[in-house]
């Protein structure tokens, strides 16, 4: 059975498809001046994944979002406000904060002493005599970037005038929802810097037809030949893929394949039993982990029986997209670098229920195999590193996505080559075309 | 080294928390992570700011002014503006009591 793609529009009419096609000029990725373009038309106007309120959770708590040319502070003030402030002092526009998370007690600039309030206005100016005409909190406070939290997520948006951010995700919100964000806990924070524009990275995690090729082991737990996509207006798409069952092109092995074996273990399911019955797996699992949950006292009630067993990617224009297991979930972002088009930084935000709802040694079961973070855990360090990093194994960010950050570089180099010129896409990288519609829709003149 | 003298008590220290005492007229904090009971300089290596109206952080004191995180294990300066170390200090627990001896 081949991949199946549905559209869905969002009420008030607005269509999810915006072309019936496109080629793929290689110069989007590789010409420099698209990146003034897309820095002016989607960066400056589009909602942005920018990081998660558990990192800012008392008075003074901030965390730093760098995007392209600009540095971004998240900080909770003594009402338990979150504001988001451009991270220049409006003195003569130093930096003001370094070092991400952290926390102040109160704004100090650290370059002329300037301070300001944890909800961003001026409160302090040395000196301040010396100044004709007087400074003013009125217009010299720091300048405000536009901040909702939704899912424990928190998003920003550069435009004033943006749409509410629940406008923007549409019925993504709802489907979400369930999963319940807000509860899992971080279990890693990587950053990897890549030498390839961040549309290539995105194209990347935005098909399945390179999972045979480059991720040879999926085969034996995910199926990508029954994929389903959904495509949205804005930009945003998902796509479903079967999990605790085999590649369909391939013959139904007789035993159960060497991945799938630590997570029927970890929930007391013996793999020998599934001998010669490998395709009953995924219902089992589904049955199991409803069980199990009870047993260690996760909630799996809001989630259908398909949304415990299969793997969903939700990709959030421009630049987010989240690979969703009911106990893991995995956040992607590439920044587009401030000043190269041809480089980005990838963070991966790793979150996982925990610990204390998920596993238990005593019995021996435990919802996923990964779990390791207790609520009482202390944040874990943000790991910035290269793609040489992770070629030596110095760093990881699981051997699935190694694979894909060490091709990553190749196809920019490729596309560079004067021996090519446009990509062109199958039905199954139909994600693809429709992220880059949007991009030249959002990048189109008004 | 100087000898290690009897400057708080452990019961005076819950985990989490820093305590700030004097030793020879120089302020020291004392910071009690999960790791144990670590001491360093209390004054900021960046500019006037006293630690112990800062945040601890997991290793990390966190300077109240400008942000700085200090490693108390060794007293490292981890982020800017702080480049400059803070001198750490040898601590031993004997029961409830809390010894420090200076370095120089």
């Amino acid at each position: 059975m081949p991949q199946i793609t549905q559209e869905e529009d969002f009420p008030g009419g607005l269509k999810a498809r915006t072309a019936e096609r496109a080629v793929l000029d290689k110069t989007r990725y590789t010409n420099p001046a698209v990146r003034e373009r897309e820095w002016e038309k989607i960066w400056s106007r589009c909602w942005l994944f920018a990081g998660l309120v558990s990192d800012i959770p008392g008075a003074g708590d901030y965390f730093l979002y760098e995007l392209g040319p600009e540095s971004v502070v998240v900080l909770r003030d003594e009402d338990g406000n979150v504001g988001a402030f451009y991270n220049v002092c409006q003195h003569r526009g130093n930096r003001i904060f370094s070092g991400s998370p952290g926390w102040v007690k109160q704004v100090a600039c650290p370059y002329h002493g300037w301070r300001y309030h944890l909800d961003g206005s001026l409160a302090e100016v040395p000196d301040a005599d010396r100044f004709c005409p007087a400074i003013t909190a009125q217009e010299r406070s720091l300048k405000t970037v536009r901040v909702e939290v939704w899912a424990g997520l928190v998003w920003l948006n550069f435009d004033p005038g943006a749409e509410p951010l629940a406008d923007y995700l549409g019925p993504i919100v709802s489907r979400l929802e369930p999963y319940r964000f807000e509860n899992m806990l971080l279990a890693k924070h990587q950053t990897v810097a890549l030498d390839a524009n961040w549309k290539t990275v995105r194209d990347n995690f935005l098909e399945q037809y390179h999972v045979d090729f480059i991720h040879p082991q999926h085969a034996g737990f995910v199926d990508c030949c029954n994929s389903i996509n959904t495509l949205w207006p804005m930009g945003h798409s998902a796509t479903v893929v079967e999990g605790f069952v085999t590649n369909s092109r391939y013959r139904v092995p007789e035993e159960v394949p060497e991945p799938l074996r630590p997570f029927l273990e970890s929930l007391g399911l013996d793999p020998a039993a599934f001998s010669g019955r490998v395709p009953e797996i995924r219902a089992a699992v589904q049955q199991r982990k409803r069980e199990v949950g009870d047993l260690l006292g996760h909630d799996y009630s809001p989630l259908s029986d398909a949304q415990l067993s299969d793997v969903w990617q939700y990709d959030i224009f421009p630049n987010t997209f989240m690979t969703i297991n009911p106990e893991e979930l995995w956040i992607f972002g590439p920044r587009p670098h401030p000043t190269d088009h041809e480089k980005c930084f990838l963070d991966k935000f790793t979150l996982q229920i925990p610990a204390e709802t998920g596993c238990d040694e005593a019995k021996g079961l435990s919802l996923h195999p990964a779990l390791c973070v207790s609520r009482d855990a202390e944040r874990p360090e943000h790991e910035s590193f290269t793609r040489d990093d992770v070629l030596a194994g110095k760093h990881s960010l699981t051997i699935t996505i190694d694979q894909d950050i060490e091709y990553l570089p190749d196809m920019q180099a490729g596309m560079r080559s004067r021996g090519f010129d446009r990509a062109v896409l199958n039905a199954d990288e139909v994600r693809v075309q429709h992220f880059h519609d949007w991009v030249d829709a959002w990048c189109a003149d008004d | 080294m100087n000898e290690f003298l009897q400057v708080a008590s452990l019961s005076d220290l819950p985990q989490g928390q820093t305590l700030c005492v004097e030793i020879d007229g120089r302020e020291v904090l004392l910071c009690h992570t999960a790791e144990g009971v670590y001491a360093v300089d209390n004054l900021c290596s960046h500019a006037d700011a006293r630690l112990c109206d800062g945040k601890l952080k997991g290793q990390k004191i966190l300077c109240p002014l400008h942000g700085a995180a200090f490693d108390v294990r060794d007293g490292s300066a981890l982020t800017r503006p702080a480049i400059t170390p803070i001198a750490s200090h040898s601590v031993t627990v004997d029961d409830d009591a809390i010894l420090v001896a200076l370095t120089d």
